[in-house]
């Protein structure tokens, strides 16, 4: 039933996907973030959400992290950018490193760290202003560009994003005026605008219909070349099409982690092939 | 009127619709019946000035003159002055309790807020009267005369006796007054905003004062604003602070400092003792003035508050 599940899929794998895996088995990775026994709660006197959690998020390739509802996959993604941050009684236990530095660390410029890890949501979030506002938004506020060089940049982004044909001509519209499809789009686009290093996705897919949702997962196998992606999923079919690396997580554990092939061909641990094979979850 | 075809009905579902449905017309009735009977009161006055009662400066009970020029201008003019204040400091508090302070500073500070929305005006009245008046007129008036009446354009404002009372202490009484309404409000369309939107604005960098003025108050911009006219159609209205601290002249000044009236404080200060019918009939006018200056105002709100969606 496993093996079939995955050489179902094998065939509607999109070429350039099949190239980058075997570039992949080449190449060694270097490492981007590494997370060391992270532990995270929501109250003081909560049990942990997150527990003792180690954990290598690798430079140009998709983390997904997949699990049951509550597993604690979208409070990982969370600690990633210390969102979190904004809630007074949430604390995160541990170490996060982000190149060479402990993003945990109390002096930490937060402002900083989130232009160096961007983050999507679940649902699209368009801020209530123009499709062009949005986009400068985030780089007007950093500073250090001229007016032609946000330009550009807005119009790279939005190319990249592969929303530009469709708003090219109405980029002074209001941003809640675009589908759903697009609204997620213009995010991602606003998202890698600002040049992070990584980028977070919580679900991005889980609010969109079938054919939007190809275009974000094609977006996002492009972006691997420039970013590094951490993706929090429902759809195991979507961890096996567009990520490298999985992570299964359950009840705040990380259960296992490797690359995306070994966990869904042939998993180590008993939960993770009952959770791949549908029998609880 | 679309007609409504019912279905017949059992007995029980009979009474009952006719019960709720005689209720609602009852507000109906009532609502036009105060209506007629401000038009009759007000009819002798009506005939007497014409439509120019409006905007006649002149209210001399002693030779039987009337116009509501300056009542107007008094309630307008201490509208303004609450508005000016009340709106900026409630944005203040309600971006303070929604998005700043921590819930154990927030929870307390909401409930003061709100029971200080309950607090009855004519309380409000009389401590303008008896506690601000005085305290203003010797920290704020005195200073004022020396510092800001020769300052061009807007010192003849301050030009005019240091006696405590008069349209500006009213607008200051009735900005108290309006602010824990309008910041409880734009508080709660503050809490609607979903969170993630929030995280959304942090996660590209923003500080808070970014986040708040460039993201949050856009969002809820047609709610405050809405928030701040129902503030204004209560600072209209409003009676008992207002008579307690305005002065009760019916003149037109432009000094905030002079004593002035408006149209419910004259109402309420010369009903008892107006004997001639023309003088009743000229304060039911201006009943119907204010009536019709706060319907204006309100349904502008409605309209405002139902484009939110």
């Amino acid at each position: 039933m496993e093996a079939n599940t995955v050489t179902a899929l094998k065939p509607d794998m999109q070429p350039d996907v099949q190239i980058v895996a075997q570039i992949k088995e080449v190449e060694t990775p270097s490492l981007c973030m590494k997370l060391e026994d992270l532990s995270f709660y929501y109250n003081r006197s909560d049990a942990p959400a997150l527990k003792n959690i180690t954990m290598p998020i690798y430079n140009n390739r998709v983390t997904a992290l997949i699990g049951p509802s509550g597993c604690g996959k979208s409070t990982l993604l969370r600690t990633l950018n210390r969102i979190y941050n904004l809630y007074g009684s949430q604390r995160a236990e541990g170490q996060i490193f982000l190149d060479d530095e402990n993003i945990l660390s109390a002096g930490r410029d937060l402002n900083d760290l989130r232009s160096k890890v961007g983050m999507v949501f679940q649902k699209p979030t368009p801020f209530p202003m123009s499709i062009l506002d949005n986009l400068t938004f985030g780089l007007k506020i950093r500073g250090g560009m001229n007016s032609y060089q946000i330009e550009k940049r807005t119009r790279e982004a939005l190319i990249k994003a592969h929303l530009w044909n469709e708003v090219k001509d109405k980029l002074h519209a209001d941003a809640m005026g675009l589908s759903g499809g697009q609204q997620q789009r213009l995010c991602i686009a606003r998202t890698i605008a600002l040049k992070p290093e990584v980028i977070l996705m919580d679900e991005p897919t889980s609010a969109l219909d079938p054919l939007a949702t190809a275009a974000i997962e094609k977006l996002i196998t492009e972006l691997r070349e420039d970013y590094t992606i951490v993706i929090v999923t429902h759809n195991m079919q979507q961890a096996t099409r567009i990520s490298d690396y999985t992570g299964f997580m359950y009840l705040g554990d990380l259960v296992e982690f490797g690359p995306t092939e070994k966990i869904f061909e042939r998993p180590e641990n008993k939960r993770t092939r009952d959770y791949i094979q549908g029998d609880f979850g | 009127m679309p007609t409504i075809s019912l279905p017949k009905r059992p007995d029980g579902d009979t009474l009952f619709f006719r019960l709720s449905f005689s209720s609602a017309v009852l507000i109906l009735l009532v609502l036009t019946g105060i209506v007629l009977s401000l038009i009759d009161g007000g009819w002798m006055a009506l005939r007497e000035f014409g439509p120019g009662f409006v905007f006649r400066n002149i209210w001399d009970p002693v030779n039987g003159q009337f116009g509501a020029a300056s009542a107007v201008y008094g309630t307008l003019v201490s509208s303004l002055i609450a508005m000016v204040i009340a709106v900026p400091l409630s944005l203040g508090v309600a971006i303070f309790l929604a998005e700043l302070a921590p819930d154990w500073v927030s929870q307390p500070v909401g409930m003061a807020i709100e029971l200080l929305a309950a607090v009855p005006s004519i309380i409000y009245g009389m401590w303008g009267l008896f506690v601000f008046a005085p305290w203003f007129s010797d920290g704020f008036q005195m200073w004022a005369a020396d510092h800001l009446v020769d300052l061009p354009l807007i010192g003849h404002w301050f030009d005019g006796p240091p006696i405590g009372i008069g349209l500006l202490t009213a607008g200051i009484i009735l900005a108290i007054m309006i602010l824990p309404i309008v910041s409880s409000l734009v508080r709660d369309a503050l809490k609607t905003v979903p969170n993630v939107l929030r995280e959304a604005a942090y996660g590209v960098g923003a500080t808070p004062f970014e986040v708040v003025t460039k993201v949050l108050l856009p969002a809820i911009k047609n709610a405050a604003v809405g928030a701040s006219i129902l503030g204004l159609g209560r600072a209209l209205g409003e009676t008992m602070a207002v008579a307690f601290v305005i002065g009760g002249a019916n003149r037109i000044e432009t000094s905030l400092f002079m004593p002035a009236s408006s149209i419910s404080s004259t109402i309420a200060q010369q009903f008892n003792e107006a004997t001639d019918p023309l003088h009743i009939s000229s304060l039911i006018g201006l009943g119907i003035v204010l009536f019709m200056l706060t319907f204006v105002v309100m349904g502008f709100a409605r309209v405002l508050l139902k484009k939110k969606r």
